[in-house]
């Protein structure tokens, strides 16, 4: 039996081939893997494609809908042989498909799995990533501020964190948040007073 | 004050001159009046607001009304029934064409829908290929471009396949000679003008009926598990809406659109005197919709077995319109 054919359009290029990958592990044959924009609309229906499979926020996927609902071959939205919960773990991955209509459900299913895997990976991969910038630019703040009292009160450095660390509680944010803050209010009292 | 069954919504739109009532009411707080906190979600397209909004990742959402029938009908492949009752704009979209077909084809503003189709049309036969262009298959603007063409010749009309961009790429598209023309609702039609890549030649009230273009939909389990919140969420739009149609000065309104990147050009009362009134009245129009018609929807449904070849008879078109608006038979 052939193998189905499945064209990849995800303008992350580094996601798209994380799935590509994957998917060639467990034997599916990626035919292309493509960016579109509404200049460069390649001709869909030659990809003679059994999946394609997307990004769910592609911005141009209104374009992309109605070019694969004018393929010869009749191509429904995923959504139509799917379980419940792929459907809405599909959604909430931010993953979506467009198929040949009558393949196997089960193939599907395992594609689908993959991607949906791939994309969520994709989020928290993203996701850490903008949590150890933020952690990092923290320690910078925190440090700085924690300089300013330490001048500003004459007191030990660890004092100095414990007043930052109590007045962030008592104001229900973060210590990095608290920093800020402090450091804001610095530059503006400065400013008053070069004037 | 009867209880409301949630207060968390998230609100799915697409940043667009229609939507104007809901960011109005968000931001004059008009929600939180209502003990409501909505989280206002900007869709990329019409396909990911739809899919959102049928599998409940969305509460509500700014849709096309003509997706309420798809949906209805399973054309939009989901099958999962929405409705409204409450109408954000009426037909008042226009096509365009572009500056170098309307020189060739020798078509002008002052014309008549019909004289400009048969012109178009009329070159369509000669084998010109001209691509025109409108938002979404199941809208009121590919209805709207269809029957334009069927002014001239209604087997052309069904046979033409026309293409589909978000609104706000009709602008670029044309200026790069991708489609050749496109049928929108504003600011794009006038932006375009503006930037002189086209004119606008027919008004789409000329052509279709007075039918509803979006409206506030949820799927009809929504609506029947939160009928309160639902009722809520409309008092606070309406406010708006309201304010849109009384408001002295729309220059709050208009800043606001600015910044939402929803009108994207410079538009001065001074200098593009006639484009910034339209823009003024389309949006006061937004403050004066009536309730949902069940007729907006026959009109639409009759219009998807017209052209989508979707068959169904008078009794089963009367039975989806009224599901459309909420009501039962």
């Amino acid at each position: 039996m052939p193998k189905l054919r499945i064209a990849l359009i995800d303008d992350d290029i580094e996601r798209a081939s994380f799935i590509k990958s994957s998917l060639i592990e467990h034997d599916f044959e990626v035919v292309a893997c493509l960016m579109i924009d509404h200049l460069n609309s390649t001709d869909l229906h030659h990809l003679y494609a059994d999946v394609i499979l997307l990004d769910m926020d592609h911005p141009h996927r209104d374009i992309i809908e109605s070019c694969v609902s004018q393929f010869d071959l009749p191509t429904v939205l995923f959504t139509k042989n799917s379980q419940k919960d792929t459907i809405k773990s599909a959604i909430e991955a931010g993953v979506t498909a467009y198929i040949v209509d009558g393949i196997d459900p089960e193939k599907l299913e395992s594609i689908l799995e993959i991607s949906i895997e791939q994309f969520k990976k994709h989020k928290k991969l993203l996701k850490d990533l903008n949590e150890t910038k933020c952690k990092l630019a923290d320690r910078k703040d925190i440090e700085k501020a924690k300089v300013m009292l330490m001048q500003m009160h004459q007191i030990e450095e660890e004092q100095a964190f414990s007043l930052l660390r109590k007045n962030a509680m008592s104001h229900r944010i973060t210590m990095g948040e608290m920093a800020r803050k402090l450091i804001d209010a610095q530059a503006l009292l400065q400013a008053n007073f070069k004037e | 004050m009867n209880t409301l069954e949630t207060t968390d919504i998230e609100l799915g739109y697409i940043p667009l001159l229609d939507c104007t009532a809901i960011l109005w009411a968000q931001h004059q707080g008009y929600f939180t009046e209502q003990g409501l906190k909505v989280r206002l979600v900007k869709e990329p397209s019409w396909a990911s607001l739809r899919d959102r909004l049928a599998f409940g990742i969305l509460d509500a959402a700014h849709c096309l009304s003509a997706m309420l029938p798809a949906a209805a009908t399973g054309n939009d492949q989901l099958g999962i029934p929405l409705q409204t009752s409450l109408v954000l704009s009426t037909n008042r979209a226009f096509i365009s064409l572009s500056q170098k077909l309307c020189y060739e084809l020798k078509i002008h503003t002052q014309d008549t829908a019909q004289a400009s189709a048969v012109k178009v049309v009329q070159a369509l036969k000669q084998g010109d290929k001209i691509q025109l262009a409108h938002v979404f298959k199941q809208s009121i603007h590919h209805y709207c471009l269809r029957e334009w063409l069927a002014l001239a010749d209604p087997d052309l009309a069904k046979k033409y396949q026309p293409s589909t961009l978000p609104p706000s790429y009709m602008v670029d598209a044309i200026s790069s000679q991708l489609i050749d023309g496109f049928c929108v609702g504003e600011p794009w039609n006038i932006q375009s003008q503006i930037e002189g890549y086209s004119y606008v030649i027919a008004e789409s009230k000329q052509i279709i009926p007075e039918v509803a273009d979006k409206v506030l939909a949820t799927t009809h389990e929504w609506a029947n598990k939160h009928p309160n919140t639902l009722n809520a969420l409309q008092t606070a739009i309406q406010k708006a809406q309201h304010d849109l149609s009384t408001l002295q000065s729309l220059q709050p309104i208009w800043h606001m659109l600015e910044v939402s990147d929803i009108i994207r050009f410079n538009c001065s009362h001074l200098v593009h005197t006639y484009a910034f009134h339209k823009i003024q009245n389309i949006i006061r129009s937004f403050g004066t919709q009536d309730r949902p018609k069940p007729d907006d929807f026959e009109w639409i449904i009759q219009q998807m077995c017209k052209w989508d070849n979707l068959e169904l008879d008078t009794a089963q078109i009367k039975k989806i319109s009224t599901q459309c608006t909420g009501d039962l038979i």
